[in-house]
């Protein structure tokens, strides 16, 4: 066994407003820069709809993530001798015209243009060329547009669908719609990783976090392409690829990452996982259902004794072991089982997890007062997002992987409003119970942990350790460029 | 004058011995070894350029057609036996000098060259700028032709198609 | 004197400005060493000039250093007509396309506002040197054939002189003028190479072939480490 620690993290979509905040907290922290305006490294799509960049979902166009070839597993967007011999144009790149071109305004306008008989306007001019622009398309130029016949209609997943399914997703007044907020996941089986020519993309050993070097960066853009998320993105100014970096400055000085901090809605949740990195391959060649679970699976249990003398072993500290145990992600994804990961079959194991929306609550209306539905959880079928659709997102078209998460979500809310409201009674609870095979102390502390809980408990953030990290204690000549510690220079073009 | 006549005697003598031996030297050299030198097959001794880098001639195919200096299908018989012999010694010209001036062609390699020359001059030359041009044309097409196939494999762009088509079905009246 | 200086002296200041400057920028300021793809702004365009471009490059250059460095075996390998005049056409139909190509890529940076904005003065001095040095050598090759046959004999030993630190610019003094300006271009180049988005010409990633897949990097020392 070789057991590694990963940060992980769990949205949970239930709770998720669609605020942006935790977008804007991102922005002012890490793009603000020119040449990576168009960078969301943190941000929240409208579903069903076509994302940032337009259509990523789509890997048949795209490229993105892994394949199965054979035995073996390659990338999608070719072998490493096609992906170099594509190095001088490469043809899945997508241009910031599928993001969007940055705009500002000319504010000035409105104050120095001359007297006269019309108000004066401010015109939106490009952040590329500056030049003025007619704005087509912008950060989350979809959001709330479920009903688009442009971007709602095109979601990949949705044209998954059967033509009456899609019929019913998009019938008046059973609309329906929610949030996907996306950061980095932070895969195990990094695909930018694995794409990036130069070597400058690599996994920190510790926590996890994935990180471009930017000084080994040549600018290739192979890991834009291959990352499935698109959660790469290529700074036009500096000539280089920047990601999320899961804010590892704020973590190793134990705060939360910035969009963690600032979530409105408090549905975000990180800790550390312990996972087996001896499995990873054998993992990721699973068939598209087994995927979710198998991820799952190959979570190691930190309270059991074995695990955690081989993780002392493979160089676990104690207190990242602790951290473990207190870990909401390891309850959320593994002891819960009700946190799925996004696209698992892209095969890129992505370590940031969805607990799936229950929204709108299956509900019928009498005299204008909300009740819930006679058949609340036998009916998930009828549910106004379409199982199919849930399951391409979070289980690889497992539906089974869906209802289970969904049986115990409703057997909480059941239960929960057989305590609160009382109009439901112990019987149909102990019935919701028995369907979804959990227990009461589990669903209390499932509605603690999604709802009472501080930010101590939601964000258990391991020791990072950096006093004992190899500068403090090596050479830092040799270990010059890997690490990126030696920066001399600030991140400017200069020649 | 019996002196004068002597003198005169003597003269002929001389040139047709030079004749002679000119004529003798040339039935020396070997015309196919003389083009071999002239094409590159073989490599002169001294190591200088072989013909054929600048100098035109017939008989060789397309690549016969060199244009850097002048073309020498002709040169047996514009400047005669003599003439080629002490050109090829000398080789007298400046853009020459420099690859030949400390790699001389040999005294059996002249003869070759000279040999061969003298039979070069029975060919034709045949003007092919307008083939090589159409040659070079269809390689250029070819290589363009194979950077359009490459280029199937594209990735096109993905939002600007989806409005487009939005808006035909607008412009059509299909769908408000 | 004239000659002396542009083919005796300044291939050795190129040299040396290419050496020196080239080491200077990777130890540090090894973060501009790329070649700053337009790709993302502008794509459609691109393809047409930077892959016939690329690959066509490639093979002239590799030819120009084969004949450099091997050229007996050049000679040898031109030495039967067919095998000359069919690599000779292909060269000069590669410089036509390079020649296309460098005329796409530069009508590219100058129509597109985008791509506009990210190029410098540096690049357009290294875009019309790079149009110079291909139009030339294509006029060499279509009107001084056959290059590729004569280069063997003149500029491998001139270049030869060169690296032996006896220059000899014999070789060159009596060429026409067209040759002149490509050797000296050439040279520019080369000088141009490290201030310049050439420098990516040494980045290439032929490493990642042998690699595995995925890297991880530890900032910690381990216990199991030995």
């Amino acid at each position: 066994m070789n057991i590694r620690a990963q940060v992980s993290s769990v949205f949970h979509l239930d709770k998720c407003i669609g605020c942006h905040t935790c977008s804007i907290a991102c922005k002012n922290l890490w793009t603000d820069r020119k040449g990576v305006e168009y960078m969301w490294w943190n941000n929240v799509e409208t579903k069903p709809g076509t994302g940032y960049p337009t259509q990523w979902e789509d890997q048949q166009h795209h490229q993105g993530g892994w394949q199965k070839k054979g035995n073996d597993l390659q990338l999608r967007m070719g072998s490493k001798g096609a992906s170099l011999g594509r190095i001088f144009h490469n043809p899945d790149l997508p241009t910031m015209d599928d993001y969007y071109e940055p705009f500002t305004f000319k504010y000035q306008d409105l104050t120095n243009a001359p007297a006269g008989d019309d108000q004066p306007t401010a015109r939106p001019v490009s952040m590329v060329s500056g030049k003025p622009i007619k704005i087509e398309s912008g950060p989350n130029w979809d959001d709330d547009l479920s009903g688009s016949n442009i971007y709602a209609a095109n979601d990949p997943g949705v044209l998954q669908l059967s033509e009456k399914e899609q019929q019913q997703m998009f019938a008046i007044e059973k609309m329906v719609m929610f949030y996907l907020p996306r950061i980095c996941n932070h895969c195990l089986n990094a695909a930018c990783v694995a794409a990036c020519p130069s070597g400058a993309i690599y996994k920190r050993g510790e926590d996890g976090i994935v990180l471009i070097n930017q000084d080994k960066c040549r600018g290739w853009r192979m890991c834009v392409s291959a990352c499935p998320y698109k959660k790469t993105y290529y700074g036009w100014t500096s000539g280089k690829s920047e990601k999320c970096i899961h804010c590892y400055p704020r973590l190793e000085v134990g705060e939360a990452p910035a969009c963690f901090h600032s979530c409105v809605g408090r549905i975000r949740y990180l800790g550390v996982l312990l996972y087996d990195a001896d499995r990873i391959e054998d993992v990721a060649k699973l068939e598209d259902t087994e995927l979710a679970a198998a991820q799952r699976d190959m979570i190691l249990d930190p309270f059991d004794p074995r695990v955690q003398e081989e993780a002392l072993k493979c160089g676990i500290a104690a207190e990242v072991l602790e951290a473990a145990q207190k870990s909401p992600t390891y309850k959320f994804v593994k002891e819960w089982g009700i946190a799925l990961p996004l696209h698992p079959e892209y095969r890129t194991l992505p370590m940031l997890f969805y607990v799936p929306p229950l929204l709108p609550v299956i509900s019928k209306e009498t005299l204008n007062v909300q009740k819930l539905a006679d058949d609340f959880f036998t009916s998930l079928e009828k549910a106004r997002l379409p199982l199919k659709y849930l399951a391409g997102l979070f289980s690889g078209g497992n539906e089974e992987e869906i209802k289970a998460v969904y049986r115990k979500l409703i057997a909480v809310r059941i239960q929960r409003r057989n305590t609160t409201v009382g109009d439901m009674s112990a019987e149909e609870a102990q019935k919701a119970r028995d369907i979804a095979g959990v227990d009461s102390d589990m669903i209390e502390a499932i509605f603690r942990m999604t709802t009472i809980t501080s930010i101590k408990e939601r964000i258990v953030i391991p020791p990072m350790l950096r006093e004992q990290a190899i500068e403090a204690g090596m050479d830092t000549e040799t270990y010059k460029q890997e690490m990126g510690f030696g920066k001399r220079q600030p991140p400017k073009r200069r020649w | 004058m019996s002196v004068n006549r002597f003198i005169g005697r003597c003269m002929i003598t001389l040139i047709m011995l030079t004749f002679f031996t000119s004529l003798g030297f040339s039935a020396e050299g070997d015309p196919a070894r003389g083009k071999a030198l002239f094409i590159g097959n073989i490599s002169f001794e001294e190591g200088g350029a072989p013909c054929l880098a600048c100098h035109g001639i017939a008989g060789v195919g397309f690549a016969g057609h060199s244009n850097y200096g002048p073309d020498l299908t002709a040169v047996h018989e514009n400047f005669g036996a003599e003439g080629v012999a002490g050109i090829l010694q000398s080789l007298p010209f400046p853009s020459m000098e420099a690859i030949y001036i400390n790699r001389p062609l040999t005294e059996a390699e002249q003869l070759d060259l000279a040999a061969y020359f003298s039979q070069t001059s029975q060919l034709s030359v045949v003007p092919s700028n307008a083939i090589l041009a159409l040659q070079v044309s269809c390689l250029v097409i070819a290589i363009l032709g194979i950077t359009f196939l490459i280029g199937l494999r594209r990735m096109r762009a993905t939002r600007q198609p989806l409005i487009d088509n939005q808006r035909n079905l607008v412009n059509k009246g299909g769908l408000q | 004197m004239m000659d002396l200086i542009l083919f005796g002296v300044f291939p050795y200041v190129a040299m040396t400005l290419a050496i020196a400057v080239g080491f200077y920028r990777y130890c540090f300021d090894r973060y501009s060493y790329s070649s700053q793809s337009s790709q993302f702004l502008e794509s459609r365009t691109l393809f047409w000039g930077s892959v016939p471009w690329h690959y066509a490059i490639l093979l002239i250059l590799s030819a120009h250093l084969l004949a450099f460095l091997f050229p007996s075996l050049w000679g040898s390998l031109l030495g039967a007509p067919g095998r000359l005049y069919l690599l000779e056409i292909t060269g000069i139909a590669l410089g036509v396309v390079t020649t296309i190509a460098m005329l796409v890529l530069l009508l590219r940076r100058a129509s597109n506002a985008r791509v506009n904005v990210v190029t410098t003065t540096i690049d357009w001095v290294l875009l019309i040197s790079l149009l110079l040095q291909v139009i030339t050598g294509v006029y060499i090759a279509i009107t001084m054939r056959w290059g590729g046959f004569w280069y063997v004999h003149t500029v491998t030993p001139w270049l030869w002189s060169l690296v032996s630190f006896s220059p000899k610019i014999d070789f060159l003094v009596n060429m026409p003028f067209v040759v002149k300006l490509h050797a000296v271009n050439a040279f520019f180049l080369v000088a141009l190479f490290p201030f310049s988005r050439l420098v990516h010409v040494v980045s290439i990633p032929l490493a990642y072939v042998t690699r595995p897949y995925q890297l991880v990097i530890w900032y910690r020392q381990r216990n199991n480490q030995l």
